[in-house]
């Protein structure tokens, strides 16, 4: 595995023609998560930290999304109810041993592939994050071997 | 004012604990004030904890451990001035060690007025896999923390949980320690303990 740390954040917009039900858009964002962890594994030597997202929608509330990996279903928790034609979803992708581009890459392939599925336009834009080394400090600082 | 430091890896539970400390510390008419620090340029947990109607303030950008140290410093300040809250909940981000926040936190101007209080969060299901990839950042959450507090009981096996107590007793033995759901609640008694 390579050691580097470097998150992934980008802020996504769902969009479907039809209504549906809060339900409906939660099992949708369940699915997307592990389908992005088994990409990610997939991509490389890697170990997932944290896929974490937050979904808002004026018709749905709001709801917080958190997966460790594709072997354990990914968790929601808010208040998100009713029906809604579209959503917003703050992502950020927290994996060691892959590159930005390469965690970007995967969630352009997941995002396609669960658009296509549920039938349903995905819009993005990206957000810059912060190079960090694999611990988590930004490079040049204490190593954590020095602990 | 009493500083509860909750540490953990990325994906431990802290932010599902943090709600519920921040909760039991609300139903005793208390203010609290929750400083997140989270890695990544969007903040996702300051966005889901305010809609729930916490009051959160984010340190965003790098690592409160390190190269946001002097963030740390001024954000304590400011919401000391501005809030005067009872108890503030510290959430450094899963990377950052814990023993250099713990630095931070000694050197702050009016440290003698600080009771502080830390937790360790622990994730049984990848514990395992932690300790052998992440040995010294793992180690240094637990051996820093005065409570460790082992999350998921609701999903971990039992091999599982029993590796997470015997590593926890093997690198800090003189920790009180609790199994929890966090999802689920916090139980009235670690809730009444770490609120002492």
């Amino acid at each position: 595995m390579k050691e580097i740390f470097e998150p992934y954040a980008g802020r996504f917009l769902f969009e479907s023609t039809t209504p549906r039900s809060a339900d409906d858009w939660g099992q949708l964002l369940i699915e997307f998560a592990g389908a992005l962890a088994s990409e990610i594994i997939q991509a490389g030597p890697c170990m997932i930290g944290h896929l974490k997202g937050y979904a808002h929608a004026q018709d749905l509330g709001f709801l917080k999304i958190s997966s460790i990996g594709a072997q354990h279903r990914a968790d929601i928790s808010g208040d998100w109810k009713g029906y809604g034609k579209k959503l917003s979803l703050d992502l950020n992708v927290l994996v060691y041993g892959l590159g930005r581009n390469v965690l970007s890459g995967c969630t352009q392939k997941t995002i396609a592939a669960i658009g296509k599925s549920r039938h349903c336009v995905v819009l993005e834009q990206t957000v810059d994050a912060r190079s960090l080394d694999c611990r988590g400090h930004p490079k040049g600082n204490r190593p954590i071997e020095d602990l | 004012m009493r500083l509860i430091v909750v540490s953990g890896f990325l994906g431990s539970g802290k932010t599902t604990f943090i709600i519920q400390m921040a909760k039991a510390i609300l139903r005793k008419k208390a203010k609290v004030v929750i400083l997140v620090n989270e890695i990544g340029e969007i903040g996702v947990d300051d966005q889901f904890m305010s809609k729930l109607g916490l009051n959160v303030r984010e340190i965003l950008g790098g690592c409160i451990c390190c190269t946001l140290a002097g963030n740390l410093k001024a954000t304590l300040k400011t919401v000391i001035q501005e809030h005067n809250p009872q108890w503030i909940i510290l959430e450094p981000s899963g990377v950052a060690d814990p023993e250099a926040v713990d630095g931070m936190i000694n050197a702050l101007d009016n440290r003698h007025a600080v009771q502080l209080c830390k937790v360790t969060l622990v994730d049984p299901l990848r514990m395992e896999m932690m300790m052998t990839v992440l040995t010294p950042l793992i180690t240094s959450q637990i051996r820093s923390a005065e409570w460790i507090i082992i999350n998921k009981t609701d999903t971990a096996t039992r091999d599982e949980m029993d590796f997470a107590g015997k590593t926890i007793r093997t690198i800090n033995p003189g920790a009180q320690t609790a199994c929890i759901s966090a999802k689920t609640g916090l139980p009235d008694s670690l809730a009444e303990g770490l609120l002492i």
